[in-house]
């Protein structure tokens, strides 16, 4: 029974439809025009090398060296030939710094603890066009990491592809004070 | 092997066979009292709605495009459009986008009036229905894209980003709903709404690379479509023709 009562309904539904009403509805039709937002980009465009820090030391218990996150008191950190700063005395161990996009070398200076040390990356860039909202980004792929050794002691590149900031790509080790 | 067997050689079996094989075909080729029309014509429509509803939603952007559907049963529609989209669009930070090229859709519309009374009687098609369709759309392109600068804003420099054209292809599907009306003497007119799902690219980064795709539009990878046809339908009806 409620089949056949739906049944009619679908019918009379339908039968709305027929002949010259549907005049009606080609001529009172109201345009759908869907609205497709192309000014905002809502792609993360922002990509950096991600570095972080360490310390060796000799732990005599252990009679063993122990690798540990070297937090220096102060550390400022900015690129060689540029007069902006990234850093400004910060009490950190993981920084974003970066990389050139118009040229394959990046060199950055790390003042930490009254120590001056300069990280040279060499690196490879690919350009990337993500769309006309959010333009374009460069991914770099770091082939080389050379620090000074005043009181970095030695690097590590870890994931070689920057294309995001949410990684450590490499980890700059200092030496035991 | 059998084919090549001279007929000679089984005579008695082999008349007896054409004979039933006669019987046979007579015996289809007589026309069935209740045996149904399956082709009942064409319609060639125009698309009004394309190049206006463009013009209104971004000057920078053009489509035309044209169909061609075919009355089987009263019921089924298949249907092949054509058509040409263009793009010629600069953005505020100067990218020049830019793409013209043809489009093309193939599918099926389904009447979705009942043809038939409530005591079982079918009833006359007026070449008036609503229905609802399924298409494939598809284009192959070269798009332009210039004005695209790297800027390093830490470093203070930038440079302009080279952006190769490029011979790529989309596709998509889309979900149709509309209505087709018999104006006068053969004239019909109708509209129809779209679903449309970009299905695949090239490449799959092409998604949010393309600013516009010819015949689905504004790259998203769902779309509303409009269209406002009209045209003449061509009709074969055996009633009329008589």
């Amino acid at each position: 029974m409620l089949l056949r009562k739906n049944e009619n309904r679908l019918t009379k539904l339908l039968n709305i439809f027929e002949m010259r009403k549907l005049l009606i509805l080609v001529v009172f039709v109201p345009l759908l025009i869907a609205c497709n937002n192309d000014t905002e980009c809502c792609q993360e465009r922002y990509v950096a090398m991600g570095i972080k820090l360490f310390q060796t030391k000799f732990d005599a218990d252990e009679e063993a060296y122990v690798v540990s996150d070297f937090t220096p008191d102060s550390i400022t950190i900015y690129g060689v030939d540029n007069d902006s700063i990234l850093y400004y005395k910060k009490q950190n161990n993981v920084f974003d710094l970066p990389l050139r996009k118009t040229e394959t070398i990046s060199r950055f200076v790390l003042y930490a603890n009254g120590y001056y040390d300069t990280i040279t990356v060499f690196h490879e860039n690919t350009d990337n066009y993500l769309s006309m909202e959010c333009g374009c980004v460069v991914f770099a792929n770091i082939k080389a990491v050379i620090p000074t050794n005043n009181r970095i002691d030695s690097a590590i590149i870890r994931i070689p592809e920057v294309v995001n900031v949410s990684a450590t790509h490499v980890e700059l080790y200092y030496k035991a004070d | 092997m059998l084919v090549l067997l001279p007929i000679p050689f089984f005579p008695n079996e082999l008349a007896d066979s054409v004979a039933v094989e006669r019987q046979d075909t007579l015996a289809k080729k007589k026309p069935k009292k209740n045996s149904r029309q399956v082709f009942h014509g064409f319609s060639v429509h125009l698309d009004a709605a394309s190049p206006l509803v463009n013009y209104l939603i971004d000057k920078s952007t053009l489509s035309f495009e044209a169909c061609v559907d075919v009355d089987l049963l009263h019921r089924f529609f298949p249907i092949a459009e054509v058509g040409f989209g263009y793009a010629d669009k600069l953005n505020d930070d100067n990218i020049h986008y830019k793409v013209k090229a043809p489009f093309y859709r193939l599918g099926m519309n389904f009447n979705i009036l009942r043809m038939k009374s409530k005591d079982g009687e079918s009833k006359i098609f007026t070449g008036s229905y609503p229905y609802i369709g399924l298409r494939y759309g598809f284009s192959l392109f070269k798009y332009g894209l210039d004005g695209v600068i790297v800027n390093d804003d830490y470093w203070g420099v930038s440079r302009p980003m080279e952006v190769n054209l490029k011979y790529l292809y989309a596709g998509w599907a889309e979900l149709v709903a509309g209505v087709r009306v018999n104006m006068v003497k053969g004239f019909t007119m109708g509209w129809s709404v779209r679903l449309g799902v970009l299905s695949h690219t090239s490449k799959s980064s092409l998604k949010t690379q393309l600013w516009y795709i010819p015949g689905f539009g504004k790259n998203n990878t769902v779309n509303f479509m409009f269209n406002y046809t009209f045209g003449y339908t061509f009709n074969y009806d055996k009633k009329q023709t008589k």
